[in-house]
């Protein structure tokens, strides 16, 4: 036995008495309570080659147990296999995606599967604007240029829907895949496409409240707030009204002390950069009654009927009134904020009290080291509304609606059609998405963000602590995500063809309102015009089916 | 029997190759812009629907957008061109004086912001531009002039990214016209201070006509290039604020390769290209009859 196959040996030994994760247990809702119980193994390259039939001989059987409180007991024997063969000497692979993204890939994963396996790894790095255009134009000239694409989940009915992804259901099934039942339900379905798996959930995304908890708590402030708006300081703001008036109390001045002017809230603005997600927070608050879907509750984007867009209703126009409004709190510069700026201003440059923005804040709180507010912010789920609009009866219903929202979808993994390396990418991408490598890429161990908890194994907050976090801040910030993607009525992103441009025409109009050149009302009048006419290039009737079916509903 | 030209086998390799790079695309290009052919409806079955001139259509009635992004590209157009041309031309007869001292210091600084890939431009005027932490706002402050709001106020992102173009590119109106000036003839110039001739009539009627075969090809050649607005936008500010700096380009782009509209993005570029062979033929005709 040579001495990197010893060594190999026992690193799985030692992988196979360590207990990865404690699955905590997990409420949805105050439904079921899950409580997921390993006994025996998996993590690192051992919980990798899983249930891999492609491991060689020498293998080691482990009772896996996971038990489903209230539901059912699965057990599964997994197989624990120690790699020795270089499977894909000589195969290359290219995986695609944004630099961000591809970041842990470079600083671990690529060096690490490369050795394993004996293949090698090409790195496509390319800006976020331009990766559905790189992407799908290889699909079109049908170059075969990528066989692995880390892609935004919402792309998948175009992706998947237009035949380019592989279903991964067969590869599942035939080389195994690690711990499915580990990826939070919500993600999986992300990834989803007709029922199948056409790719592997790489990230789980939903948006947060952050707030300046040091600040929020200053007693002086708080005095001083409860003067001017006649009640405590919301902390967290529950409503966006809340949200409006913290903002509002906190705009203009120097609250922390350091010479410069602050402001109230800051959220990503600019055009072309995600702005319209935070409109769409708005909305599922104003626009959508909470509960499970159907054609009046639940449902944010089209008429489960018709396919005729939401977002023209009143709901969907107080949601952008409230947005402009609170825009009159943010640093002069909020327009020019794209995702970079903002998370450079708010978590650099501690320039407002509120944040909103995916889970990548909170990990640059902790791991970017110029943060200037490490163990300072709180985490919240979204605001919710104190009307919300009835669509059915035409009236707006006077009570508290709150909705989570997995905004953006989350990030998903897939190979296309046209890689001659199919089961080598394959290989890649379940080692990519094994517990141990995607807990390092969650966590930001690797000083990698973009890629937030979808794992139930993701939320082991000792993890967390050791990869730098504050334990108090890591139970906070792992609880509302989980929160968020564990509730049933969390709202799903869209994800049926035409998304792109779905989105862009909305974030035009967004952009022209938040500029000032249009009212609220003209703005999503105008977007809903847009929407009609896309659905109606596309096939209104093919549409609605895809829609409803992304919805689970027949 | 019959001989070939040697010299046709000599430029076959360039008769193909054009035919291939040049010739194909603008043949295709133009059969997709009378069909329908977007990837989201068919995905990977999808292919070209022959639908006549429902595109132009479409184009010339409806898309209130695409006009908006039209008007925003002239507008850059007629203004960048007259700043860079008239800075340029104003630079070259400076730097065109023998007693100007640093004249050659001054060409190669001049020379310096064209050298840059214009994407790079971008992205460095971008966070110049940013109204929070960019530097010009520092200074204006420091200065005490106050912020101005670069990317956030419609009309002065729509004169930041002029003021970006006029930055790179008056330094190629300075350079041609000042090899231009340097290579005029010296007897027009004593015949005219003989005559007694002011600097203005000079300029007017001597030095203007002479360089007109120069600033017909550099007008071309700065207006077609303009027309064709696309980095700043996509570096700078991605059409914003609203769709304040949005170009025709830009649009063409979203529609070809981010809706993967093709037969609609075929069409939209026909229409700028006729505008800009009709802004070309004008153009050229205007100053060849005088300036």
């Amino acid at each position: 036995m040579t001495k990197k196959e010893n060594n190999q040996d026992i690193s799985n030994e030692s992988i196979l008495k360590k207990k990865i994760s404690r699955r905590t247990a997990l409420s949805t809702a105050g439904k079921i309570a899950v409580g997921v119980v390993v006994a025996g193994v998996v993590a690192g390259v051992g919980g990798y080659y899983a249930g891999s039939a492609a491991a060689p001989a020498k293998t080691t059987t482990v009772e896996k147990t996971v038990t489903k409180t209230v539901e059912k007991t699965v057990t599964e024997t997994v197989t624990v296999g120690t790699p020795t063969g270089k499977r894909f000497e000589g195969v290359k692979l290219t995986v695609v995606s944004t630099d961000w993204l591809l970041c842990p890939l470079k600083k671990a994963h690529k060096k690490e599967w490369e050795e394993l396996t004996g293949g090698s790894i090409e790195l496509v790095a390319v800006p976020y604007g331009a990766l559905y255009e790189k992407v799908m134009t290889d699909f079109v000239t049908k170059t075969g240029a990528y066989d692995v694409i880390i892609y935004p989940g919402g792309w998948i009915g175009d992706f998947a829907g237009g035949g380019w992804l592989e279903n991964l259901e067969p590869y599942m099934e035939k080389y195994g895949y690690p711990l499915k039942a580990d990826i939070l339900p919500g993600c999986r379905k992300v990834a989803e496409w007709g029922g199948k798996l056409h790719s592997l959930p790489y990230d789980g995304d939903c948006h947060l409240l952050y707030y300046r908890k040091d600040v929020m708590t200053n007693p002086e402030y708080q005095e001083d707030f409860k003067k001017k708006y006649g009640y405590d300081m919301p902390i967290p703001p529950k409503t966006w009204d809340q949200v409006r008036d913290v903002a509002e109390f906190f705009n203009g001045w120097d609250w922390d002390g350091d010479g410069e002017k602050e402001y109230g809230i800051a959220f990503i603005a600019k055009r072309g950069t995600q702005a319209q997600w935070t409109l769409l927070d708005l909305i599922a608050q104003y626009n959508v009654i909470h509960g499970p879907i159907t054609n009046y509750t639940g449902n944010m984007f089209f008429d489960l009927e018709t396919m005729e867009p939401l977002i023209g209703e009143p709901g969907a126009v107080e949601a952008l009134k409230m947005m402009v409004e609170l825009s009159k709190y943010a640093p002069p510069g909020l327009l020019g904020y794209g995702y970079s700026e903002f998370r450079e201003a708010y978590v650099k440059g501690g320039v407002a009290v509120i944040g909103i923005d995916w889970g990548d804040v909170g990990i640059m709180e902790w791991m970017d080291p110029a943060s200037v507010v490490k163990g300072k912010l709180g985490y919240a789920k979204l605001p919710g509304a104190s009307k919300v609009w009835d669509r059915k009866n035409k009236k707006w219903i006077e009570k508290y609606n709150q909705n989570n929202f997995a905004d953006f979808g989350g990030w998903c993994i897939g190979i296309s059609v046209l890689s001659k390396n199919k089961e080598a990418a394959y290989d890649l991408i379940k080692y990519l998405t094994s517990p141990e490598p995607s807990l390092r890429d969650a966590s930001g161990i690797l000083g990698c963000w973009g890629c937030n908890p979808y794992r139930f194994s993701h939320f082991d907050v000792d993890e967390w602590v050791k990869s730098g976090f504050g334990r108090k801040s890591a139970e906070e910030y792992l609880g509302v995500i989980r929160e968020i993607l564990s509730d049933p009525y969390c709202i799903s992103d869209l994800k049926i063809p035409g998304r792109v441009e779905y989105y862009d025409k909305l974030d035009a109009h967004l952009a022209e309102c938040l500029a000032g050149t249009v009212s609220p009302e003209d703005a999503m009048a105008a977007a809903k015009e847009d929407w009609e006419k896309i659905t109606d290039s596309l096939g209104r009737e093919k549409q609605l089916k895809l829609y409803r079916a992304s919805l689970g509903i027949a | 029997m019959k001989r070939i030209p040697i010299g046709w086998l000599f430029i076959l390799p360039t008769i193909v190759f054009l035919l291939i790079l040049t010739i194909f695309p603008l043949v295709w290009s133009l059969g997709l812009a009378f069909c329908s052919w977007k990837l989201a409806k068919g995905g990977i079955e999808s292919h070209p629907e022959f639908i006549g001139l429902e595109n132009f259509i479409e184009a010339l009635n409806a898309d209130r957008r695409y006009w908006s992004a039209m008007g925003y590209t002239w507008l850059y157009t007629a203004v960048a061109v007259t700043v860079e041309f008239l800075v340029g031309l104003g630079l070259a007869i400076l730097l065109s004086f023998k007693d100007f001292r640093g004249r050659k210091f001054f060409r190669v600084v001049y020379l310096m912001p064209m050298a840059c890939p214009p994407l790079g431009v971008a992205f460095m005027w971008r966070l110049l531009f940013h109204e929070d932490v960019g530097i010009l706002n520092r200074i204006l402050t420091a200065m005490g002039l106050g912020r101005i709001r670069w990317m956030t106020d419609p009309w002065t992102a729509r004169f930041a990214l002029i003021m970006v173009d006029v930055w790179q590119w008056t330094p190629f109106m300075f350079l041609a016209l000042l090899a231009a000036l340097q290579s005029l003839p010296v007897e027009p110039y004593e015949a005219a201070l003989i005559d007694g001739a002011s600097r203005w009539q000079i300029l007017r009627y001597i030095t203007l006509p002479m360089l007109k075969p120069v600033i017909t090809t550099i007008l071309l050649l700065r207006t077609i290039d303009c027309l064709r607005l696309f980095d700043y936008v996509y570096g700078i500010t991605r059409g914003g604020p609203g769709l304040s700096t949005e170009s025709a380009s830009y649009y063409i782009y979203l529609v070809g390769l981010s809706y993967f509209d093709f037969g609609y993005g075929s069409a939209l570029s026909y229409i700028l290209l006729i505008m800009m062979l009709a802004l070309s033929m004008v153009l050229i005709l205007r100053l060849r009859r005088g300036l």
